[in-house]
């Protein structure tokens, strides 16, 4: 018994280092600064607890991990911070289901788990010299974010810089004073949008649906690459118009969610089709995702 | 022959000398048990009396690769506490029929590719599986359908032949070889006749199945997405998983957390497609919104998917699902040309 006690006392603080092959066993997290970005949303900035493990660490702008709020359980993010950025990642999540009403009620400084990176990334070779077109809708403005921080941190490598932003309400915008900063640069346009009656008095921005404010900007697609994420209702309303305006299914390039558990195409319920979301994915064009089953 | 060459044969009066000096080697032996009327796995004795007059297991064996329930970690105020448990002892699975090996063989293609899994890996590592040729496949059976055979050898270290008087014993991996020749003592050269005679056997159970041509499935699924196949079965489909827990390849799992106090583990257990909940987003959108979707997804992803994905079907013919199945759904009559 005195053995044992002494085993665990000495395992206690480990964070896994002895059974690296272990591909569940998540990795510690602190939680360094939380803020607040709807009612509902909150985002994180996260630091290894093993310096060393930060040190080293390293992603693809697009991939997900999963973050664990230990005895409640894993949920799947896109890492919403850039790969450019070094010192520690970002998550972004809603408060909606079990996990993420426990990881809302944390504090900075507690820790969480994190495994990952996992899945592809946006193909950014294939996006430099070009004009990048980002739309994206409510909460799915983190998996774009990632992507956009990526671009402005590299500026020279990309032509012009365009961002479509829409919510509900002007409540649920997220990472509001980020859409300050970017609008008050001279080399990004930004457009913001909230659903007709979600505006308030002193709203500044656009009136409207996503599609419909999209088709008014009539941004150009020659040399062009969107990337689109959204609630499935704004994609589907969305791609026709970028159709429109001249862009090939190749050249739009989204991130698809499915609900996942291991993350590694092994637990088998975010497959679309004969496609794993966590492993063939989770970005994908829209030419690949016309050939999936509608089952996303 | 070189089959005929490597087979050894054990005097069936030796065999109990056989199992016992496994379980003297340090081997945790998993053999057949009598439950009521069913033949279970089960961990035997030395001294146990072994046959293999069964028809099949009720239970394939895949719990013992992939538990039903499994700690994968455990933790404590947020700290992560190594599974001291972990089980590394080595065993001997006996007496599974082909269709059930052939299954561990399709299993090992989604555990072992890279990233392996670790818990998998080390269970399949540590076990000697010998396999006992199939003489009397049930009417469920139609294992010869889909690439198997009462005597295929995937996933099998050793297949084990019941030949009345004597068991047969052909090394089918390097594993399985060295296996043998540890107990070399208690076999002998197997002789013509022997190998003749596990011939006829197979020959004769493999002619009691009917026989479907299956070639080209994945593509005529992969075309059949939208038809009407899915309406049958998923109309009286009632979801409850029971053809999911039964099937031998059918791994999908899930990862919960639970804890009493301080303490807390992590579990990977065993779930099923067939259940709502399995895709069900926390937004309240299903991909999979109804039964006829989720009843698709398990066909698709054993006769088309897997094959796109690894090449193999992921389906061995043991009818298991079609026995269990409390409301007569036949998998035959939706696979069938």
């Amino acid at each position: 018994m005195a053995e044992q006690m002494k085993l665990e006392e000495a395992t206690l603080s480990d964070t896994g280092k002895d059974d690296l092959d272990n591909i569940y066993l998540p990795h510690l997290m602190v939680i360094q600064e939380i803020a607040q970005e709807t009612p509902d949303v909150k985002s994180m900035k996260l630091v290894f607890k093993d310096e060393e493990m930060q040190k080293n660490f390293s992603f693809r702008t697009g991939q997900f991990g999963e973050f664990t709020v230990f005895g409640v359980g894993e949920s799947t993010f896109n890492i919403c911070s850039s790969q450019t950025w070094r010192d520690h990642i970002e998550c972004c999540f809603r408060k909606v289901g079990r996990v993420t009403k426990a990881l809302w009620e944390m504090n900075e400084g507690d820790i969480i788990g994190f495994r990952g990176p996992y899945g592809n990334w946006y193909p950014v070779e294939r996006m430099e010299g070009k004009n990048i077109l980002f739309i994206a809708g409510g909460i799915a403005l983190p998996p774009v974010r990632c992507m956009i921080w990526h671009a402005l941190d590299l500026r020279d490598k990309f032509k012009d810089i365009a961002i479509l932003y829409g919510a509900r309400s002007v409540a649920d915008l997220v990472f509001k004073r980020e859409l300050e900063e970017w609008e008050k640069r001279d080399d990004v346009t930004v457009v913001t949008t909230v659903d007709p009656g979600g505006e308030t008095p002193d709203w500044k921005g656009k009136i409207g649906f996503v599609p419909t404010v999209l088709k008014e900007m009539s941004p150009r697609s020659d040399n062009a690459i969107a990337l689109v994420c959204g609630p499935p209702v704004m994609i589907k309303f969305t791609l026709p118009v970028l159709y429109g305006l001249g862009f090939a299914k190749e050249d739009i390039i989204t991130s698809l969610e499915n609900r996942m558990k291991c993350g590694v195409g092994k637990c088998g319920r975010c497959n679309v089709g004969n496609v794993y979301v966590c492993k063939d994915g989770p970005i994908f064009t829209a030419a690949q995702v016309e050939l999936l089953p509608e089952e996303y | 022959m070189a089959e005929t060459i490597t087979a050894r044969a054990m005097e069936k009066k030796k065999f109990a000398d056989f199992t016992r000096a496994i379980v003297d080697n340090g081997y945790q032996l998993y053999g057949p048990a009598i439950e009521g009327r069913e033949a279970i796995i089960a961990q035997i004795a030395e001294q146990a009396d072994v046959s293999f007059d069964y028809r099949n297991f009720k239970m394939s064996p895949k719990d013992l690769f992939l538990s039903q329930s499994e700690v994968l970690c455990r933790f404590c105020r947020g700290e992560i506490v190594p599974d001291a448990a972990a089980d590394d002892g080595r065993r001997v699975l006996l007496g599974i029929r082909p269709c059930d090996a052939k299954a561990i063989s399709l299993m090992d293609k989604v555990f072992l590719q890279e990233p392996a899994d670790s818990y998998y890996k080390r269970k399949r590592d540590n076990t000697v599986v010998i396999s006992a040729v199939c003489s009397s496949p049930e009417d469920t059976c139609f294992c010869t359908s889909v690439g198997g055979s009462p005597a295929s050898t995937e996933g099998s270290d050793i297949l084990l032949t019941d030949l009345g008087e004597s068991y047969l014993l052909e090394p089918v991996t390097p594993k399985g070889e060295d296996f043998l020749n540890r107990f070399s003592s208690l076999t002998r050269n197997a002789s013509k006749n022997e190998v003749r005679e596990k011939e006829r056997i197979v020959e004769e159970a493999a002619s009691r199945m009917q026989k479907m041509d299956l070639e080209g499935i994945a593509e005529r699924f992969a075309k059949a997405f939208e038809s009407d196949l899915w309406d049958t079965p998923s109309q009286r489909c009632l979801g409850c998983g029971i053809c999911t827990y039964f099937c031998p390849t059918c791994h999908c799992f899930d990862v919960t957390d639970e804890t009493l106090h301080e303490n807390g583990r992590r579990l990977r257990t065993w779930d099923s497609c067939m259940y709502s909940l399995f895709t069900l987003h926390a937004s309240g959108h299903n991909p999979r919104p109804s039964q006829r979707e989720r009843t698709r997804q398990r066909f698709m992803h054993k006769f088309s998917y897997s094959v796109d994905n690894y090449g193999e079907l992921f389906c061995v013919g043991c009818g298991r699902c079609i026995k269990h199945c409390p409301v007569n759904i036949d998998l035959r009559e939706v696979i069938a040309p």
